[in-house]
């Protein structure tokens, strides 16, 4: 087994979930009730036996930095491994320059001062369950530059729109381009590289030559870097959501409803590790209804759900009706409401008998801490 | 209780011996009365019956009470899945659970499965047991791990049951 350096990159401007990105980073978002969308890559690196991670912060760290910590919740040796949290303190105006190359390059003695040889980097985004180990092993057999995880998609024509996708010859990537949607079947970028740690200090050292806009993405894509770096694919074949807006954020909530679906991301020997806050088990009381739910806990349901997902110590009070909904943590549904197709965001109200309905076009949404 | 120590006669017992020693010797003891819920869960009756009443008495201790939580173990489980042909009444449940049959007014602790068309009723199941399709519970406490046959009945109208005779291998 390989000693990995994992580095968990942030979401670039194409990313951005209407509404519930105001209040908080994407990795910082509540995910399936009991998780934040940070859990599933950290659990993915320490799964694959990285003990030396950094996540890199682009605004609103607060939310972020009180869910993950020092990281001793993910099972991150606190002597023998180390975890940072990384944030520029630059004062950083014009977005384009925000990216994860100029966090790096202030951070670069860091990198070259770890004792690992090869570096993983990916986004809290994408969700899937992968070990890096793997990516790794072929990386050195390839002999690659880079290694870039990809996974084949026959839905590409209605999910995964703003995600890279690569065009491969010989499972060489000679294309990179944002997906908008055209054809189903399609390579989707996981947006997770593989790298000899000094490859990664050239290629920062470069893309700031050239450009200060340059993201990691954007570089290796650029016409002319992508003919001179050796860019091989690695082809994942597990469970994958991208949650880049709220319809996917949304879809992807729903559709891990389902059991069946959703075993093809938990494991038992894969373990999503999370902050936990003992709460006590979920009630249902002699009237609740309840089917099809994935439910934190803390709830206590009094009404009707069915095909939503409820995040930790929700109430859902007498005669309240939930459907085909994300209810994010501490949301209380007053009694008679009735909130179809939408996400609740954290610690909203909704009062006695109203009513909040999305439909296929808009998805029904309502702001954190609301009363409505 | 240093004095109670080695004395041969003695059960070496609060309640028994070093309050009515105390009371003896003329000491100034006085009660505190204590308002709240409590029980002495010592026997699988009781401890069964304090869950029933947890259940029955809408949180009598609380646990809802952020102020004073009560911590314990939290291991990295999956979501709490309720699917389609679930039934849920009057029942708390644990995160992991997977619940496709008809839970009443039991207590799930985490990783429980309970398969379609299984009933479980006036139960406390422990952690990481299965309930396979079309099994009955009925006044039982069911131990750690252990595993419940399809069709199996387990349990009685006439008193309350401990099943732990089979682990989930």
């Amino acid at each position: 087994m390989k000693d990995i350096l994992g580095i968990v990159n942030f979401e670039d401007e194409r990313v951005r979930i209407e509404g519930l990105s105001n209040f908080r980073s994407i990795p910082a978002m509540s995910f399936l009730g009991r998780y934040r969308i940070v859990d599933f890559v950290l659990s993915n690196m320490v799964n694959s036996g990285m003990d030396h991670i950094k996540v890199l912060v682009r605004e609103k760290p607060r939310s972020l930095i009180e869910h993950i910590g020092i990281g001793s919740h993910y099972n991150i040796n606190s002597k023998s491994g180390s975890f940072q949290i990384l944030y520029s303190d630059k004062n950083i105006t014009n977005k384009l320059y925000f990216t994860d190359i100029n966090l790096l390059k202030q951070y670069s003695s860091f990198i070259k001062e770890s004792n690992q040889e090869y570096v993983v980097i990916a986004p809290s985004y994408m969700i899937c369950r992968i070990n890096y180990q793997d990516v790794v092993e072929q990386h050195i057999k390839t002999g690659a530059d880079v290694t870039a995880v990809y996974k084949q998609v026959d839905d590409g024509h209605k999910r995964f729109i703003g995600c890279e996708e690569f065009d491969l010859i010989n499972n060489r990537v000679v294309l990179m381009k944002v997906s908008h949607g055209s054809t189903s079947v399609k390579n989707i970028s996981l947006e997770t590289y593989v790298m000899h740690k000094d490859f990664l200090l050239d290629l920062i050292d470069e893309a700031t030559r050239r450009s200060s806009a340059y993201t990691i993405g954007a570089f290796l894509a650029n016409d002319d870097n992508i003919k001179y770096i050796n860019i091989q694919g690695y082809k994942y074949e597990g469970y994958l959501a991208c949650v880049n807006s709220l319809e996917e954020y949304y879809y992807t909530n729903i559709d891990l409803v389902n059991y069946e679906k959703a075993k093809d991301l938990f494991d038992k020997d894969w373990p999503i590790y999370t902050k936990t806050n003992d709460s006590p088990p979920a009630h249902y009381t002699a009237r609740a209804e309840v089917k099809n739910c994935m439910v934190a806990n803390g709830c206590v349901v009094q009404g009707k759900i069915e095909n939503s997902i409820l995040g930790r110590a929700v109430k859902i009070k007498k005669g309240a009706v939930v459907k085909d909904s994300v209810i994010l943590s501490n949301v209380i549904i007053g009694e008679g409401a009735i909130i179809e197709k939408a996400v609740i965001d954290q610690g909203a109200k909704i009062l006695v008998n109203k009513e909040i309905a999305g439909d296929d076009e808009q998805i029904g949404y309502v702001r954190e801490g609301d009363t409505v | 209780m240093i004095e109670n120590c080695p004395r041969k006669d003695s059960a070496h017992d609060f309640g028994k011996n070093i309050i009515p020693n105390l009371l003896n010797e003329g000491k100034r003891l006085f009660a505190y009365p204590f308002a709240g819920y409590w029980k002495d869960v010592g026997t699988v009756d009781s401890l069964w019956q304090a869950h029933m009443d947890l259940l029955a008495q809408g949180d009598p201790l609380k646990l809802d009470d952020e102020s004073w939580k009560i911590y314990s173990e939290d291991v990295p489980t999956t979501p709490q899945f309720i699917g389609p042909n679930a039934t849920l009444k009057g029942s708390s449940i644990n995160q992991g659970c997977v619940v496709d049959g008809t839970v009443v007014n039991s207590v799930l602790f985490r990783d429980v499965v309970i398969e379609k068309g299984a009933e479980v009723i006036n139960s406390v199941i422990m952690p990481e047991s299965v309930v396979k399709r079309g099994a009955k519970i009925k006044n039982c406490i069911v131990g750690e791990r252990q595993l419940i046959l399809e069709n199996e009945v387990v349990g009685s109208d006439d008193k309350i049951e401990l099943f732990t005779s089979r682990e989930v291998n």
